[in-house]
Parts: structure tokens; sequence; C-alpha cells
């Protein structure tokens, strides 16, 4: 499947950045414009020039360190979704259960946004430093409202 | 037997989407093999298949989801444009990307299938 237009471009954008080799960066650009480019985008050849990255964050005195894996960044330059609209949604998600009295656990979260059409993806751990406790969060993408995705037609 | 079936019917009344849909897969018959539907499918690939685990701490179940997906799985297509599933093994359930013309698996995260991730929808308060 194609990529639409103006997520290759931002892919490019971000590519001629840190692929310094003009040939390896005219291959990753066919690839990208070609029909199978849905797939080559999260391929290992294309996720080695999207490292992850680490994020702090406090809230309420509480330490979390966010792990934005590479397939959540070539997802982010992709969508054109910076940084800190995740961190912002994540925020704004442990506000959301801090409001109302529920504790965020050691578990898998899927975290929906309808104004911004964007699903974060975390899985929530818990580790033991020297200056105290903090939460590791790995970061990924998922694919929005899954309400109607129950719906079964036995062919 | 009718009291069982409204007893069943009752609890799944009280699941949230990801636990009834963690049911659902697991009470699937084993035939037909073939696809379903396009959100629902069984997935199977050859010996060539490579799955890699795209989060560090996926590696423990990395063969595990291989050897699900040579043997053939169901799967629910999560997001067509990102090629995302869900794939339902017998128990543990795999959060994977798929490359299926190079037979390739990207594994993101996984859960044992009685803790489906808790779906959040954030909206700003009227």
């Amino acid at each position: 499947m194609n990529l639409p237009d103006d997520e290759v471009r931002r892919l490019l954008q971000y590519l001629r950045k840190h692929v310094d080799e003009p040939d390896r960066l005219a291959e990753i650009e066919e690839e990208l414009w070609g029909e199978y480019a849905d797939e080559f985008v999260t391929s290992p050849a294309m996720l080695v020039y999207f490292p992850l990255s680490q994020h702090q964050l406090f809230i309420a005195d509480e330490k979390w360190l966010l792990q934005i894996i590479s397939h959540a960044h070539v997802r982010m330059v992709q969508r054109g979704v910076k940084p800190h609209t995740v961190l912002s949604l994540f925020q704004r998600f442990v506000e959301y259960c801090q409001a109302r009295g529920e504790t965020i656990l050691k578990d898998a979260y899927s975290i929906y946004d309808p104004d911004l059409f964007l699903t974060l993806r975390v899985d929530i751990d818990f580790v033991k430093e020297d200056g105290g406790d903090s939460h590791v969060v790995t970061v990924f993408f998922g694919g929005g409202d899954t309400s109607r995705s129950l719906e079964i037609v036995l062919t | 037997m009718l009291r069982n079936v409204t007893e069943v019917v009752e609890a799944a009344r009280h699941l949230t989407s990801a636990e009834q849909r963690e049911v659902i897969a697991r009470l699937w018959p084993e035939q037909p093999a073939q696809s379903v539907n396009t959100t629902w499918e069984c997935l199977r690939f050859s010996e060539a298949l490579q799955v890699m685990a795209y989060a560090p701490q996926q590696e423990p179940y990395v063969e595990e989801l291989q050897q699900l997906l040579q043997q053939g799985a169901l799967a629910r297509l999560e997001h067509a444009a990102d090629n995302n599933y869900e794939v339902y093994g017998p128990a543990r359930t795999y959060y994977v990307t798929i490359a299926r013309r190079k037979e390739f698996v990207g594994l993101l995260s996984s859960w044992p299938l009685d803790r489906p991730p808790r779906e959040i929808v954030l909206q700003e308060e009227a």
C-alpha cells in the first residue's frame, strides 16, 4: 500500500538530516514512494534511523520515564506528531486516573484522544532506583477507536 | 443450559471491550482456517517467518509468537494503514506490526489473556 504524499514528505524531510549517504537516501526515497511503503516504513532497515528516546516527567511528585521506541518514533515523524503532544497526552492520562482515584498498575493501557484521533498504547513497568522508585513507560501507537471491532460476520 | 447461557451473557455485559475481545478470540472455532472477514482473520506464515521484538521487554516472547504464527492463529486487524494486529495465542495476546510480503512481524507488546490493556478515552471536560 502506498503512503499518503504528506507522510512521505515528512519522513524524507527527517531522513535528509539523518542519512549521510546519498545513495542510501535515494534507495529509501524510492521505497517510500513505492507500492509496499506501508511495510517498508516500519522495517528494521528504516527503524535504524529512528532511535529510541527517553523523556522524564514529574507528575504530582511521581517520576515517569517515557521510552519512545523506534517504531513509535517513525510513526510520530510520519504523522507529524510532536514529542510534547505524546508527553501531554500521557500527563492527561495520569491526571485522569488520579482525579478518579484509580491506581495506575504495572499493565498495558490504550489511551485514546478522539479530538487528536490519536491512540497511545503504553506498557507500564516499575523500577527501583537509588533516588526512589520510578515508572518506566514504553510508548507505541495504536489504531484509534476500536469499539466497532467486536462486530463479527462469519462467512 | 439456558441458565448457563444467560449467566455467560450477563457476565459478558460487565466486561470491557478489550476483555470481550479476549473471550471471543478463545471461543472461536479452529475451523474454518480461511479468512472470516476484514477485521478478524486467521494468519499463518511459512518457516521463513521472522519475528523481532520491537520493545526490549518483549524478547522472551519472540519464539512462542513465531511458533504460533507458523501453526496459524486468530488475529484482529487493529489499524489497516499501520498493519497492526492483535494475535491471540492460547495463553497470551500479542500486539504486532506485520509485513506480509516479507513474512516479517515486529512484536510491540503482549499480555496474559486475563490482563488485556485498559482502554481509556480522554475527552476535554465541557
